[in-house]
């Protein structure tokens, strides 16, 4: 060690550690989450002055505090100051309150890197002898271990000081010799071996377990919820720890593992561990930014011991620690992550066991962490501050992803996990332990399931009978003319049993009907359930070869059909032909049969996903207690009549049929093929004034949709959906159009009597549907891969018990064994069904489902949510329903409603991870439904990708790498290397993704100017491969928007903010030609901002006859540069100049707006905003505006703050000049765009422009606002008018 | 009572879990799993039981037996 | 239960583990289960340890 003093660099360049905290801020300037604080409480009396000096004499002695950190041509480098005066508040008096808030405050305080010190202290005295010392550093200069020895070192030269001694010297390392590290490090072999590591164990590119179900960005500030692990608890964790031969961070890791492994449904789990980074090097010895974040993987499986896991931890940590000098960043960057801003790792657990024993001069301090830095996800930080009171524990999560609430729960779930595990023996299968809280456990399987309900032992049949004897005059059932009673339905019922009991039915047999909806149809069904029979519904439209199987499965005593032909011939079956057949000859009086309430009610077959249909047995008590909970929930009358569409053969036509027979109400049978006809069902309704009945949720969207549907609204009283995910926005729209009707929504498979859940929509909600609670003697779990049940919010599968159970699968024992199987929760011997769909509780006891556990679909290895796709496609303005599908390993959007499929795919850019943007989006007047009324996906059209052909080979592999980076950007494939961007319907948001993606890919600084300028794959290598320079151009008066091309230039000039960019679309619509912006002074340099719009255009004009030194000339203008414009053209001409072409959008002249008050700043930063197409809620100030464009990812916040001030100003100055300005005449003709929604703006007209007009004003209406203009569909429109035009003058 | 290289070696292999024979003098031991942690729980008992003066840092900078006995007073 | 991994009913990667039991109530109705997790209350292990594929065999054998 030699500390001999050597002239410092006073400039240095950052350690690869330090990079990656520069770029996080850079990103977000004005965020203060790159704070790091740290509060010691000190208990003793402390001298102010003399703790001022030791903060003087520790600056001294620690570089990383004295820098302050420039962006340059070369990079960002650290300047080192020699001296720096520590920024220190004292406050004598304060409560601790007071202390806290000035903390909080502080904290909130960003840091400008530039200028520096990034650091600060503050010291209270909240107590006679009680003083707060408070410091927040910049985790760019300082980490946790920085942190402690910068305390020990300060509380060492306090405690000489106040001894009226010099304090021991003291050698920090330097910042040069952590550069120097760095750099070693960087070019070691060691490097590319820990390369290799890394990428070979996290080559197939896991997914990052994360708890509450998705990433976001970071954000600026964290939430956090501090707790204590009970000093006895902490006790048998070390105790645990060293019977396990580990330490018990390892084992709190490992029980972190298990948790999050459970709470996210994953066997893989990655966590992120913050290490030192420090052991065997220099770095140990010097305060700064060196710490890691790296990757530990783990397999948690439920029949593994958690011994075993926690062997797994320290043999994990252990190989993480042999490569832990390569950088988290880099890890990411080699995999490819960055670019797909996608997490390698979950929750962090970060360990901080630094002695923090300090004292000063006598008076013991204790550490309190107030912010450890940035949180993406979920931090978990625990200290081990050795005082007594047991590990703290403080769990850090980014406000984006978690509520207080919820990261409470996932604190004290950990917690008690942890104090589970404590307690057990660590050999017994981790299955053994749930991770819910006794408390939640209790809560979701007792509390929610709370639903018994005594019954009496009836049969689905038998309450009908009770209700025809009761009731035999009431109307039972209308179809056509025909209305039939109860007496005569069950008479005519009566005598069809017995024929079908002299053919063998009876309890316990099935008999097949398959008869299309008629009156025949519920005569056959029910004389099947008086026979005591089960019936199985054979729908007369499937195909023969399923008909035979399912005849040939069931083998059913007989087969009732309407017509001889109905079924396939060589069954062997025994057909009762109802067409002809005479039963008068018998009684009409109800049968005798011995049925129990034990005894199949029907069998219907569903789907199996081994493609062979599999019959579900229904026994009567399944189905009675269905329609007996119905009953009590709904209360139908016997004035209410339910309408009958469902096919028999789908299970929901149980309760069609038989509910309001039970009841007294009566039945309104739909004409065959009628369910698929929303007009016809309409007119049904109203006419037979049918007052409940079911939609499966896209049929029910195709039917709200229907003009007729509205005039249900008088007749309806309820309506039920099932069968499929109810979309919030069709609840919506259901309120809107039947305002005064219920609408439920049911959930359930047939394996569970029709449903099992239910809930009330009510118009007031937003979000998800749920599908609810149990209904009566029902029980639903949602469980974890250990079979242990999920606390509220948490997903796993949908387990279902009860009294609605069906007794399985027909002859099928495998089947039945592995889907209904023992239920661990209910009384002994019981059974649960296993739904595979994935649910989730809510805290107050609904159930909401989240898809299939089974249907998940992976794209280029990340796994992808249809559903969440599809809410992302529906919850669109103009999207009236939606759904997604991989086709071609492509996502493909589908919508129906009047959106723009490339506006929609822009939204969802907006809105979704770019791996969920769909890469098509297809329109559809409506979905194509399958028999049973759901969403037939199969049927959905193939898209059509965009993408130029013959396209040339690459000619360098940089060219390639652009052109794979342009197609994924833009979702397009089949891009060849010199398409243009902006003609591959980029738009300025997506060249904002594409540079940032370019950055990272190269490393190479790249603005969205660059792409302006280089526009294609090939333009760009080149560019970058001569490492141009980042430039500005950009932002100069001229942009050429496409500088080649066939033709004379077309020249656009900006509207009221001065930048050009919003044209970008419209050149992209018209192909080949040249096309060139305007744009305003003054956006970059000091350049003064120009005083009368005249003179403006006087520039304007001299600058565009620099591109095109004669006419005739072709101008735009949209807004205020049609104001320009029109000045420009009169400009031109009066130079002697021909101009051909001027085109107005809905740009108005000075006149009109002369007597108008001039916008305030307020109303410029209004004006800015709508630039960026928001509307102005909160922002009050010009750092308001900047940091909502920058939050929301807006082009324009990757302008530099000063060319956004300068916007601000540039925008009253244009509305000051309008108002001053005085038009000459132009000679020629307008073409003009109008915005013709209507404004706020009424007085204003096109006809003003009369007087400065010789010639015609042609018009065309757009239907949008003045700011829509500038959007892909009416750009369309106005692309279409203005290339014919020039077509025209071409020629 | 002073440390012995022996003694070391044992709370060494004892805290990693392996055997002392496994653990060599001249090693970086962040290779057989040493970590932060683990050096705070040896520094630990090293203080209490040795009457040991050395710093986290000495040792972790040269996570090494060799190196460390000097440093522990285990000439 | 999620695809990175075979849910509790599922076959395991590894076939060939003796993973799974099968169980039998009073009523003789027959269930698969994961020989990790406890046995429910009013259910008897018939069959196994044994892999998923066995414990599935015996099941269809009784099919009568």
């Amino acid at each position: 060690m030699t500390a001999a003093v050597e002239a410092i660099p006073a400039v240095l360049p950052l350690t690869a550690a330090q990079s990656g905290m520069w770029f996080a801020q850079a990103l977000d300037p004005l965020s203060p989450a790159q704070n790091t604080a740290e509060c010691l409480e000190i208990d003793g009396p402390l001298d102010a002055a003399l703790f001022a000096e030791a903060l003087r004499r520790v600056t001294a002695e620690a570089e990383a505090l004295r820098v302050r950190v420039e962006d340059t041509p070369d990079g960002p480098r650290q300047h080192l100051a020699d001296h720096v005066e520590p920024p220190l508040t004292v406050r004598e008096r304060a409560t601790p309150a007071e202390a806290e808030a000035w903390m909080r405050a502080d904290l909130a305080e960003p840091f400008d890197l530039a200028a520096g010190p990034l650091f600060r202290h503050a010291l209270f005295r909240v107590g006679t002898d009680r003083w707060l010392w408070y410091q927040r550093i910049h985790h760019l200069v300082m980490d946790g271990y920085g942190y402690s020895l910068l305390v020990r070192r300060t509380a060492e030269v306090y405690t000489a000081l106040a001894r009226g001694e010099e304090p021991a010297p003291r050698s920090f390392g330097t910042l040069a010799e952590l550069v120097e590290d760095d750099a070693a490090y960087r070019s070691s072999p060691a490097f590319a071996a820990d390369r290799a590591h890394w990428s070979e164990r996290f080559g197939d590119r896991p997914e990052a377990p994360r708890l509450a179900g998705r990433g976001a960005l970071p954000s600026r500030t964290f939430l956090r919820r501090t707790a204590h692990l009970s000093p006895e608890t902490t006790e048998r964790l070390k105790d645990l720890a060293g019977r396990l031969r580990a330490t018990w961070p390892d084992v709190l890791i490992a029980a972190q593992a298990l948790y999050t492994a459970r709470a996210t449904a994953r066997t893989d789990v990655v966590l992120g561990l913050p290490m030192m980074g420090r052991m065997g090097s220099v770095a140990l010895r010097v305060p700064g930014m060196v710490m890691n974040v790296l990757p530990l993987r783990l397999t948690v499986d439920p029949g593994a011991t958690f011994a075993e896991l926690v062997r797994q931890v320290v043999l994990g940590i252990r190989e993480v620690r042999r490569h832990q000098r390569y950088r988290y960043e880099d890890i990411r960057r080699d995999l490819g992550l960055l670019g797909e801003s996608r997490a390698l790792v979950g929750p962090l657990v970060n360990v901080m066991p630094f002695d923090y024993g300090v004292d000063f001069a006598g008076a013991p301090a204790r550490a309190r962490n107030l912010s450890a830095g940035p949180v993406d996800d979920l931090t978990v930080n625990i200290y081990d501050r050795a005082d007594g009171r047991g590990l703290r524990i403080d769990h850090d999560g980014n406000p984006a992803l978690y509520e207080g609430t919820g990261l409470a729960a996932h604190q004290e779930r950990f917690l008690h996990l942890v104090d589970r595990l404590t307690g057990t023996d660590p050999h017994a299968p981790l299955a053994v332990h749930p991770v819910a809280t006794p408390a939640e456990r209790d809560l979701v399987t007792e509390e929610f399931n709370r639903t018994g309900r005594a019954l009496p032992p009836t049969t689905l049949v038998g309450p009908i009978e009770s209700r025809a004897a009761r009731t035999p005059d009431a109307t039972a059932l209308v179809f056509r003319d025909t209305a039939l009673t109860y007496a005569e339905l069950n008479a005519r019922a009566n005598r069809l049993a017995r024929h079908l009991q002299s053919l063998g039915a009876r309890p316990g047999t099935v008999v097949a009907v398959s008869v299309p909806r008629s009156v025949e149809l519920v005569v056959a069904l029910l004389a099947v359930l008086k026979a005591g029979a089960a019936y199985l519904p054979l729908d007369p439209e499937y195909p023969a070869q399923r008909l035979a199987y399912m005849l040939g499965d069931a083998a059913p005593v007989c087969a009732v059909t309407d017509r001889a032909d109905r079924l396939p011939a060589d069954t062997g079956t025994e057909v009762v032909v109802l067409d002809g057949l005479d039963t008068s000859g018998y009684a009409w009086t109800d049968p005798a049969r011995a049925l129990t309430p034990a005894h199949p009610a029907y069998v219907i077959y569903t789907s199996g996903s081994t493609g062979r249909p599999k019959g579900v047995v229904v026994p009567h008590r399944a189905i009675d207690n269905r329609l007996r909970w119905m009953q009590a929930e709904y209360g139908l009358t016997p004035d209410d009549r339910v309408l009958q569409k469902t096919p028999s053969s789908f299970d929901v036509s149980v309760w069609e049929f038989f509910w309001p027979l039970r009841e007294g109400a009566a039945l309104v049978v739909a004409e065959p093929g009628g369910h698929k006809d929303p007009a016809y069902l309409a007119r049904l309704i109203r006419e037979r004034a049918v007052t409940t009945c079911h939609f499966v949720p896209s049929m029910l969207q195709v039917f709200l949709g229907a003009p007729e549907a509205a005039g249900c609204a008088d007749v309806l009283r309820r309506v039920f959906c099932s069968g499929e995910a109810l979309p919030r926005e069709t609840a919506h729209a259901f309120a809107r159009a039947l305002p005064d009707v219920e609408l439920h929504n049911l959930y359930g498979p047939t394996e569970a009597a029709v449903d099992v859940t239910y809930h009330a929509c009510d118009p007031a909600d937003a979000g998800p549907v749920p599908i609810g609670r149990p209904v009566w003697n029902t029980r639903l779990y949602v469980l974890d891969a250990a079979l242990q049940p999920c606390p509220p919010g948490v997903p796993g599968e949908l387990y279902l018990a009860g009294a609605q159970l069906a007794d399985g699968y027909l002859g099928r024992p495998e089947l039945n064994a592995a889907r209904f199987v023992a239920d661990p929760f209910g009384p002994a011997g019981t059974r649960m069904y296993r739904t595979g769909d994935l649910a989730r509780w809510t805290a107050d006891g609904e159930v909401e489902y989240l898809g299939r556990t089974d249907h998940q679909v992976k794209l280029r290895g990340q796994r992808i949510e249809l559903g969440e796709i599809e809410a992302a496609l529906a919850a669109l303005p103009e999207v009236d329903a939606a759904c997604a599908l991989v086709r071609e390993d492509r996502l493909v959007g589908y919508v129906t409603g009047g959106a723009d499929p490339a506006g929609v795919r822009a939204a969802l850019a907006r809105e979704l991870p770019e791996h969920m943007v769909p890469a098509a989006v297809v329109a559809l007047d409506a979905f194509p439904l399958s028999p049973n009324g759901k969403l037939d996906r199969r049927a959905l059209p193939a898209p059509v990708f965009a993408g130029a052909s013959g396209a040339r080979p690459f000619s360098s592999a940089r060219e390639e790498a652009l052109t794979g980076l342009f197609a994924e950007v833009l979702g397009a494939e089949g891009i060849g290397p010199d398409d243009a961007f902006f003609d591959l319907g980029g738009t300025s948001l997506l060249a904002v993704r594409l540079v940032g993606r370019v950055r990272e890919a190269f490393g190479a600084e790249l603005t969205i100017g660059s792409l302006f300028e280089a526009p294609t794959p090939a333009a760009l290598a080149a560019r970058l491969d001569a490492a141009a320079p980042a430039s500005d151009d950009a932002l100069g008066v001229v942009l050429p928007l496409r500088a080649d091309g066939e033709g004379l230039p077309l020249f656009v000039i900006h509207p009221a903010g001065g930048l050009a960019w919003c044209y970008a679309g419209l050149a992209a619509r018209l192909a080949g030609r040249p096309v060139y912006g305007l744009q305003a002074r003054g956006l970059t340099g000091d350049e003064e901002l120009p005083r009368t719009l005249r003179e403006e255009a006087e520039d304007y004009a001299a600058r565009i006859r620099e591109v095109q030194p004669h006419g005739p000339y072709r101008l735009v203008g949209w807004s205020v540069g049609g104001v320009l414009a029109h000045t420009v053209a009169v400009l031109l001409q009066e130079a002697g100049e021909r101009v051909e072409l001027l085109a107005l959008l809905d740009a108005f002249p000075s006149g009109q707006w002369r007597e108008r008050p001039a916008p305030e700043e307020g109303d410029a930063l209004t004006a800015v905003l709508r630039m960026a197409g928001f509307d102005r809620t909160g922002e009050r100030t010009r750092e308001d505006v900047l940091a909502t464009l920058r939050a929301a990812g807006s082009p324009l916040a990757g302008l530099t703050d000063r060319t956004l001030s300068r916007i601000v100003d540039i925008v009253p100055n244009h509305a000051r000049m309008m108002r001053a300005h005085e038009h000459r005449v132009y000679d020629g003709d307008v073409l003009f765009f109008t915005a013709a929604a209507p404004r706020a703006e009424d007085w204003l007209t096109r006809d003003a422009w009369r007087p400065y007009v010789t010639g015609r004003i042609d018009n065309l209406d757009l239907d949008c606002t003045h700011p829509q203009l500038m959007r892909d569909r009416y750009l369309d429109d106005i692309a279409a008018v203005l290339t014919a035009r020039l077509k025209e003058l071409d020629a | 009572m002073a440390l012995t290289v022996e003694q070391i070696r044992t709370d060494v292999a004892d805290c990693l879990g392996e055997d002392p024979a496994d653990i060599p003098a001249d090693e970086n031991l962040v290779d057989y799993g040493l970590d932060s942690v683990r050096i705070m729980a040896l520094l630990e008992r090293w203080r209490r039981e040795h009457e040991v003066t050395a710093g986290f840092a000495d040792l972790a900078e040269q996570p090494a037996i060799e190196a460390w006995a000097p440093l522990l007073g285990a000439a | 239960m999620s695809a990175d991994t075979a849910g509790p009913f599922d076959a395991p990667s590894d076939e060939d583990a003796d993973g799974h039991l099968v169980l039998e109530n009073a009523g003789g109705l027959r269930s698969l289960w994961p020989a990790w997790r406890a046995v429910p209350a009013g259910w008897t292990a018939r069959f196994g340890p044994a892999p998923h594929a066995a414990c599935l065999r015996v099941v269809e054998a009784d099919r009568g």
